[in-house]
């Protein structure tokens, strides 16, 4: 009976020895794993506390990211020098070209005003942009995302389009005062009223985490080239009309996808379509 | 006089402690800034896991539990992961590595490594899971493999600098008073 009562305080005091390293750690999981649920649950309750936090961090963000800007920059520049004469050939070709279409262009844009005038149809406003540069991603495979250094202070918010180079990257999600969450259209998430032009057939791109977004909603019998543009259609009111996104492809198993015209990859700087300008209101302003 | 002379030993090692915490922040600030060279973070190795692995093995006070819940939880924030998910696995990687460091510290650095490159893959797994979970919706997996395969093989790379750090702090067993 007395060894039995002095092994159960010996179990005891083993039990409570190993809880004492351990409680720690333990706490810590069940506190993650509780944030999570909560997050997952409810994401947006937690939106106001992430940007106030990724304002905070910015400056480090951007003042980390600022070497390997400079030196992707310097390498472009060194890696240039080579081929700057066969450029410089090739730009001087294309330049003539260019002059060509550039009268024509003229002649086409004057005959557009007076068919526009003579119509009297209503065009829609113009848009403007912000410029930001890229400080950081979500470095991982999972969250297409990216952190631009432009916020509410600058104009920038959510819902409003994102280009990059020659097309359309993605939609700015979450705005703080001096930063924002663009989610990039390859994001599982992402969800783009596209136009395929020379058909007029409307469908949804649909981000699915890789580097070819699919297209839904799309008549089984439908054929299309690949190479075809795809634009936005506007629908919807979140994206402007007529902004390229990419051109038709096929993927390995002959579904039809979109080929980004943005090099998402190795973007660093953005361009975000500020709230339209109303070219009507412009013009009473003045 | 000899009240100045301890107070500058405090201080320096103080000073020694800090050096890991600022490599830290370092990796932190790698894993999180967007580099040039990857793909929009899509092969970015895990920086900060392999701080949380090694010092767990070698120094575990030095990264409590607590501490790996905080960074875990700023770079879900700063990644616009879910918050939780980064927290969790930094906690868990810590909490058992911690639990077989004996083992770990009398192996060759091939098991380390190979140990390393299991936990690596486990937490692309778990982030791949959970992500999963939120949106109802599991991704490919490849791009978590390869991810988890470029984080074993910079492994090496990485312990060089957590060595160099290593030898700069205080003998664990002496006082700090």
């Amino acid at each position: 009976m007395k060894l039995s009562s002095r092994s159960k305080s010996k179990a005891r005091i083993i039990s409570l020895q190993w809880w004492g390293a351990r409680a720690a750690p333990f706490i810590f999981v069940l506190l993650a794993v509780l944030i999570f649920m909560f997050s997952a649950a409810a994401p947006t309750t937690l939106e106001g506390v992430r940007m106030r936090t990724t304002d905070m961090f910015s400056p480090v963000l951007a003042a980390v990211n600022k070497p390997f800007y400079q030196a992707s920059e310097y390498v472009r520049a060194v890696s240039g020098i080579a081929e700057l004469q066969a450029e410089n050939i090739r730009l001087k070709q294309e330049n003539t070209r260019l002059r060509e279409w550039h009268q024509t262009a003229l002649t086409l844009q004057a005959e557009n005003e007076n068919l526009q005038k003579l119509l009297n149809i209503k065009l829609p406003p113009q848009h403007s942009y912000i410029t930001a540069r890229v400080v950081a991603d979500s470095g991982n495979a999972f969250a297409k995302s990216l952190l631009v250094t432009a916020g509410s202070d600058d104009g920038i918010e959510a819902g409003q389009a994102v280009l990059a180079g020659d097309g359309l990257v993605g939609r700015v999600i979450e705005s703080g005062h001096r930063t924002a969450r663009v989610l990039l259209l390859y994001d599982i998430n992402s969800r783009i009223p596209v136009l395929i032009q020379g058909t007029n057939q409307r469908a949804i791109m649909a981000g699915n985490n890789d580097s070819l977004p699919t297209l839904l909603h799309l008549p089984p019998e439908i054929e299309i080239k690949p190479g075809t543009r795809v634009i936005t259609s506007g629908h919807g009111g979140l994206y402007p009309y007529g902004l390229p996104v990419g051109e038709i492809a096929r993927d390995d198993h002959g579904a039809l996808v979109v080929k980004p015209f943005a090099m998402t990859d190795r973007v660093q700087m953005v361009r975000v379509i500020k709230t339209a300008d109303d070219v009507n209101l412009r013009h009473k302003t003045q | 006089m000899i009240e100045q002379d301890f107070s500058f030993r405090k201080f320096e090692e103080k000073a020694r402690l800090l050096v890991p915490h600022l490599l830290l922040l370092v990796l932190l600030g790698l894993n999180i800034t967007a580099l040039p060279f990857f793909t929009a973070g899509a092969m970015k190795p895990q920086m900060v896991l392999m701080a949380v692995y090694y010092w767990a093995i070698y120094r575990p006070t030095l990264l409590p539990p607590a501490f790996c819940f905080a960074i875990g939880l700023l770079m879900d924030v700063l990644t616009g992961m879910t918050p939780g998910i980064n927290a969790l696995i930094l906690v868990l990687t810590q909490w058992g590595i911690r639990e077989q460091r004996r083992f770990l510290m009398g192996q060759p650095y091939s098991t380390i490594w190979l140990v390393f490159g299991i936990v690596a893959l486990a937490s692309m797994l778990v982030q791949w899971a959970l992500y999963g979970l939120v949106h109802m919706h599991w991704g490919p997996v490849m791009p978590a493999l390869t991810g988890a395969l470029v984080t074993m093989f910079l492994f090496p790379f990485v312990t060089l600098l957590l060595v160099m750090t290593h030898r700069i702090l205080p003998v664990a067993s002496r006082p700090f008073t």
